[in-house]
């Protein structure tokens, strides 16, 4: 459970952490489209290089951003096996049966490598900068026009806060119903798949029943404070769109310009 | 057939349906990091979480979450945000509430054809295609250990639906979620 964490938000006052979470949200999603249409060294060079800019306005190390792709090195390390065993064309350096090493293979193989690493620490550096009560504020923003279609955003908004709130206590819970179950004999971490669904399935009822505890006194709270549903809600915290906003997303858009620009067809 | 359409599209919450809703998205954030197995094949509890969402609040609701769900959890755990696997997120919703929405008993026949196609449809074919996407590799490369994966969790996934969605001690806990 000690594992379990959630974000990994490094507090700071650098340029990247004091951007408003709307312009963070929009950035990484607009490098990720540009990370994923990129397809030549040129590009992946380029949004290289934009990313080193990024990381070191951040003040974060290159050390500390490359640790956030260990949980993934199964899934590169497997599509990088089969691109290099079974990749085709160019010169071929080794064959064997339906194994064939090549040239194309394995520059498709390392394209595939720094393609995953770039998307990789695009994502890490916006959870790195930014509180996940600042991603949750920057998502209730972005969500705001959909207010026209009569989407309740208010709402919405209130639930994202409140879920947020809530994964510690939650968290706690689970560790005291965890811990009630071994004291009986449960083994969570050993037997055989069956068993081990089975012993964690024991623990999501009791969960529940002490989420809808919590749910319940919630409700009861807001209820006598008077808080309605349809009314039009403040924030306690404002964050404030400014120039840096502005020029941060508009770099962004450059860059996606220039890979556009360099991108072979 | 308005009563129809308001019955599964967008309706208020009562103040106690927001406040469940919300606790049961902070359970499915918490039980979507309590994994079995390793990054590539991974079983997670959350599907239960997403399926008990659809039967009580329907499919506008299960669908809103499916998305704020899958963007808070990629966001929060530092990995790459990909639309594709929010797509896929929403259509499970969406099956979900199809099958399940406002049934008070549930047979093990419907569990079973409802894990059967999420397995197929999005499991093995949306999930591997956008795999292929995001790595630019071919759609066949992860097939094989999709499919090895989902032959295994896909049983125990319908069997664990059909007890958590019949199990009386939530039917009991149900409130009033809409106003």
């Amino acid at each position: 459970m000690q594992q379990i964490v959630f974000g990994n938000y490094l507090p700071g006052n650098s340029l990247i952490h004091r951007l408003n979470p709307v312009t963070k949200i929009l950035a990484v999603l607009l490098l990720i489209t540009w990370t994923l249409v990129a397809n030549n060294w040129l590009n992946y060079g380029i949004l290289g290089c934009a990313l080193i800019v990024q990381i070191s306005a951040a003040r974060l190390s290159l050390s500390m951003m490359l640790h956030t792709i260990i949980p993934f090195l199964w899934l590169i390390g497997f599509t990088l096996l089969i691109q290099i065993l079974f990749g085709t064309g160019g010169t071929i350096y080794f064959h064997w049966g339906v194994v064939k090493i090549t040239s194309t293979g394995l520059v498709t193989a390392g394209l595939i490598l720094v393609r995953f690493t770039l998307i990789i620490m695009e994502a890490a550096l916006l959870t790195m900068t930014t509180s996940p009560n600042a991603i949750a504020a920057g998502i209730e923003r972005l969500l705001q026009p959909l207010k026209r279609l009569k989407v309740p955003v208010s709402t919405i908004g209130m639930m994202i806060s409140i879920a947020l709130r809530f994964i510690p206590t939650l968290l706690t819970e689970l560790q005291t119903i965890m811990d009630a179950q071994r004291s009986r004999g449960t083994n969570f971490n050993q037997g055989k798949l069956w068993e081990r669904v089975r012993n964690i399935g024991t623990l999501i009822i009791p969960l529940l029943v002490a989420s809808f505890r919590h749910a319940d006194h919630l409700a009861d709270a807001l209820g006598a404070s008077g808080y309605s549903v349809q009314a039009v809600r403040t924030s306690y915290r404002k964050f404030i769109w400014r120039p840096a906003d502005t020029g941060s997303l508009g770099l962004v858009i450059v860059l996606g310009l220039l890979v556009l620009g360099t991108r072979g067809f | 057939m308005f009563n129809g359409f308001k019955k599964w599209g967008l309706r208020s919450l009562s103040i106690r349906g927001m406040t469940y809703l919300a606790l049961l998205m902070a359970a499915e954030l918490v039980l979507d990091r309590f994994a079995i197995g390793n990054s590539n094949v991974r079983f997670t509890f959350s599907f239960l979480i997403v399926a008990l969402i659809a039967k009580w609040y329907g499919p506008f609701w299960s669908m809103g979450v499916a998305v704020i769900i899958d963007f808070i959890s990629t966001m929060l755990s530092g990995q790459p945000y990909f639309i594709g696997f929010t797509i896929s997120a929403v259509l499970a919703a969406l099956w979900y509430s199809i099958w399940f929405y406002q049934q008070e008993n549930i047979s093990l026949k419907r569990t079973i054809f409802v894990s059967l196609i999420i397995a197929m449809i999005i499991n093995i074919g949306l999930n591997s295609l956008w795999v292929a996407i995001l790595a630019k590799t071919s759609f066949f490369y992860f097939l094989p250990i999709r499919c090895l994966k989902n032959l295994i969790s896909f049983p125990i996934q319908s069997f664990l639906l059909y007890w958590f969605l019949n199990n009386q001690t939530l039917q009991r806990l149900k409130p009033n979620v809409f106003k």
